[in-house]
């Protein structure tokens, strides 16, 4: 398309998931012109739709409530995705059913969906990193020449991280409580309070950590942690699922469904920033998929698109977005994908910001190790499939000298008994598997035995008053817990573009080659270790583990010897995509630098819920509202570089080659066009008596909601921003106004 | 099976060996009793072919409608919700599921049986 029909825009974003929902509201706010493409449909009206989908479909994996067609087919669908059902053993490396190109040797066994909001299927978990996270080469590995984490870079640290967590977590509503969290020394800002009060433990939580409050040094030791443990605490995860009605969403009713979706919104998902960006301004338009990146004068100058209407296409035409900045924001595939399918003519024909041949690199996820569990007759039931999916958790397993070693792990403990784990999930879900075997006299779940059942026969059939109440017996002693494992960076572990086959579009699919190491293996050993120790001490009977394997059926399956003996292992996928563009100080070993702006291209940024470095420890989404919100102070860095509003002030630096009186006096009044605090969005300031987002040059002004200020950004300044910015060198300017410095300021206009 | 439900009104387990004597009642009235319990339609040929014990098999099944799964006996059995519809209030699942003012879900099913 000629360059000349571009789209105009400050920022183009690709992808409108939390990276680029986040990034897209915080510029709007400040009054940047943003357009968001993105490759699915675009916000529904409501939710009633999805619901639906997820209701009447028979599986109910994580993308069933979603578009496109759960069983389309991924040679045809315009902008597919991949699924749980394309993980089963036989079709999981099957190119004809699988969306990803798998070329194993092992199963990458993560989801994600394309559509706006991304992928909403997430369960809410925000968690802050622990301090050696960021620092894990000079913490666990400064001896082994092959340690495979670095450091992150060093201005990125754990306790620079903290006010952009504060941040995130107001902005997805984190409940949780920061006393609790105060464990491994994780770094919270002075007087830090959660937006909400955490989320109340269920039966399973409190039995677990009472059955973990007293343990003996000798039980314990195979976790090689630097004190002797004599108790493992279970805690309140932190989550973005409301416990009081917070932001107009009220709180959790317990619906045990977020993933794949919260039927009341209680749990926080990207279309509602993505809606308040759109409400400020922001152009999201969908069924836009990108095609190329087109780079002159290595510089982002322009990015193509192509559009469709039917989920499994024919293309309908074509597009592009011509903007100052560009953020990729498309997850650990997709991006990748898009960089390398951008050749330029041969000009980058390796692909966009790849100059270090690091792009598609380093893939990762949190192998998932799931354990499941009936407690004895005798024990008190436990309920599942009440409350949210998950609760509480094990977090202070997460750091130790065994990270020279093994992986670290969290825990999960689920309230959703079976469900997604029972037979290995080769059979269907639960409760429907327990309930088929004692109808029809199977055995999938292993539970219709005599020693279980406690009936007459194995594979005993019932009807009638009999059968209610084995069924309410059996399934209200289920339980199972889960290990997020951490998997190390491996460059072998990539995504390129397959040379075969193509997307309804004729877009290159995504190809994967995957593993998973012994460092993360080992992890998993240490995993199947506790799962013992938790269920010996809850007096449960382990169905993991029992004959007939029930990970026949998985492709994530592995042998280890541990204790001398061969045992099975599994993995599934966490939802957690990781990796794929670098993020280091060295342009010929990374992709993008601390602000994850691209070294080959600084115009361009990457963007996820994962920063690339290495991995999150857990599915924090939060460390990317963080890493959001950290952009927001640099992102301008080719024109006002490192404006922040914080409490009570703006501050910005500018580079400007020619100082004009007329700019400095502009730029003083964005730094001081802060008035008094006040949350109304739109409407009138009393006094000017002109309507706000009002963009005409006689509009008075405009309003925009900052932490608690409202940011009134004058129409000179817009008209200023319209002319095509502020051209900036080397000189910085500084301005700092006090609340009250202001509020005078503001009194001016 | 409307006639053998007819002719023994007065006993449950009549019923039930009844419908046991025939391979052609036994599985229609197993298709029956999973749609009453989980809302979607297990074909009963089916289920005979997957009857013979030790068999491991995924059967394929179809959910009747959105109020079929949400209204699924299964629910109300594990003294729970369906996932993804709860009529309960935050905070429910720290406690115990019994309600000393009302019949427990469990008590009114089986109450309901002849």
């Amino acid at each position: 398309m000629a360059a000349n029909n571009c789209m105009q825009c400050d920022v183009a974003i690709v992808g409108s998931g939390f990276a680029g929902s986040f990034i897209a509201n915080e510029l709007s706010q400040m009054g940047i012109e943003v357009i968001i493409l993105e490759a699915g449909p675009g916000v529904p009206p409501n939710i009633n739709d999805y619901m639906k989908r997820f209701y009447t479909t028979s599986a109910k994996v994580p993308e069933s409530a979603y578009p496109p067609d759960l069983f389309g087919v991924p040679g045809k669908l315009a902008a597919g995705r991949p699924t749980s059902l394309m993980l089963g053993a036989s079709n999981w490396n099957d190119p004809e059913q699988s969306y990803l190109v798998q070329k194993g040797p092992r199963p990458f066994a993560s989801t994600y969906e394309r559509l706006a909001g991304g992928t909403s299927h997430w369960l809410g978990t925000s968690l802050r990193l622990v301090p050696p996270d960021f620092t894990m080469k000079s913490s666990h590995g400064k001896n082994a020449a092959d340690f495979p984490f670095p450091d992150w870079p060093q201005d990125i640290t754990s306790q620079k991280m903290s006010p952009f967590y504060d941040r995130a977590e107001a902005e997805l509503g984190v409940s949780a409580d920061t006393k609790e969290q105060s464990f491994l020394d994780i770094s919270f800002s002075e007087n830090h309070a959660y937006p909400m009060p955490r989320i109340p433990g269920s039966l399973l939580d409190q039995r677990i950590g009472d059955a973990l409050a007293k343990l003996t040094d000798d039980e314990t030791k195979f976790l090689e942690m630097p004190q002797p443990v004599t108790e493992i605490k279970v805690r309140s995860l932190p989550a973005a699922r409301n416990s009081q009605p917070y932001r107009n969403r009220r709180a959790c009713a317990g619906n045990t469904n977020g993933i794949p979706i919260c039927p009341i919104q209680a749990k926080y998902d990207p279309t509602i920033t993505l809606n308040e960006a759109t409400n400020r301004g922001a152009n999201l338009i969908d069924h836009a998929v990108a095609n190329e990146i087109i780079v002159e004068n290595g510089r982002v100058s322009q990015i193509n698109y192509i559009t469709y209407k039917e989920e499994a296409g024919p293309k309908t035409g074509e597009g592009c977005v011509k903007a100052k900045i560009y953020v990729i924001a498309a997850n650990a595939i997709e991006t990748p994908r898009l960089l390398l399918m951008s050749k330029n003519n041969g000009r980058t024909s390796k692909g966009v910001a790849n100059s270090s041949d690091m792009v598609g690199r380093h893939l990762m996820d949190h192998p998932y190790y799931v354990a499941w569990a009936l407690l004895p007759p005798t024990a008190k039931p436990v309920f599942p499939y009440r409350g949210p999916l998950i609760t509480s958790g094990i977090g202070d397993l997460c750091d130790g000298p065994f990270r020279a070693k093994r992986a670290a792990f969290r825990v999960d403990i689920g309230n959703e008994g079976w469900n997604f784990v029972v037979a290995g999930t080769q059979f269907g879900a639960d409760p429907h598997v327990t309930t088929i075997d004692f109808i029809n006299g199977m055995n999938l779940s292993g539970l219709n035995e005599q020693k279980f059942s406690q009936l007459g026969k194995d594979n005993a059939a019932l009807f009638g008053a009999d059968l209610a109440s084995k069924l309410n017996d059996l399934i209200s002693r289920q339980l199972r817990i889960g290990f997020l494992v951490e998997q190390d960076p491996d460059p072998n572990n990539r995504v390129k573009l397959s040379s075969e086959f193509s997307d309804g579009l004729g877009l290159p699919r995504p190809e994967i080659a995957y593993n998973i190491s012994d460092y993360t293996r080992q992890g998993i050993v240490a995993a199947y270790r506790l799962r013992k120790l938790i269920f010996d001490k809850l007096g449960a009977t382990d169905f993991t583990h029992r004959p007939p394997d029930p990970a026949s059926g998985s492709p994530g399956r592995f042998d280890e010897m541990i204790d001398g003996e061969p045992v099975t292992l599994t993995y599934i996928g966490a939802g957690h995509m990781m990796g794929t563009y670098r993020m280091g100080d060295n342009p010929r070993t990374s992709v993008v630098n601390s602000f994850q702006r691209s070294h080959d291209h600084d115009n361009l940024y990457l963007r996820k819920r994962y920063v690339s470095n290495r991995w999150y420890r857990q599915s924090d989404a939060n460390s990317l509202g963080a890493g959001a919100a950290n952009r927001r102070r640099h992102c301008w860095q080719p024109q006002i570089t490192r404006l922040r509003v914080g409490a009570g002030r703006v501050e910005y630096e500018a580079h400007r080659p020619k100082p004009e009186s007329s700019d400095r006096r502009l730029l003083r009044r964005v730094a001081c066009a802060v008035s008094k605090p006040h949350f109304r969005r739109r409407g009138r300031m009393p006094g000017s008596g002109a309507k706000s987002h009002s963009r005409s040059p006689a509009g008075a002004a405009q309003y925009r909601r900052g932490q608690g200020f409202a940011v009134r950004i004058s129409p000179e300044i817009l008209r200023y921003r319209r002319r095509g910015g502020v051209r900036f060198g080397a000189e910085v300017r500084r301005a700092k106004c006090s609340r009250r410095e202001a509020a005078r300021a503001g009194a001016r206009y | 099976m409307l006639q053998i439900a007819r002719d023994h009104r007065e006993s449950a387990p009549d019923i039930i060996n009844r419908v046991n004597a025939g391979d052609d009642t036994r599985f229609l009235a197993r298709s029956i009793v999973l749609l009453w319990y989980l809302g979607s339609w297990y074909r009963p040929e089916d289920l005979e072919s997957t009857s013979t014990p030790g068999a491991r098999a995924l059967i394929l099944s179809e959910v009747i409608s959105a109020k079929a799964y949400t209204q699924g006996l299964v629910w109300q059995i594990a003294q729970a919700h369906p996932m993804g519809y709860s009529n309960l209030q935050f905070g429910y699942w720290s406690r115990e599921p019994v309600d000393p003012n009302e019949k427990s879900p469990l008590g009114f099913i089986t109450a309901t049986l002849p």
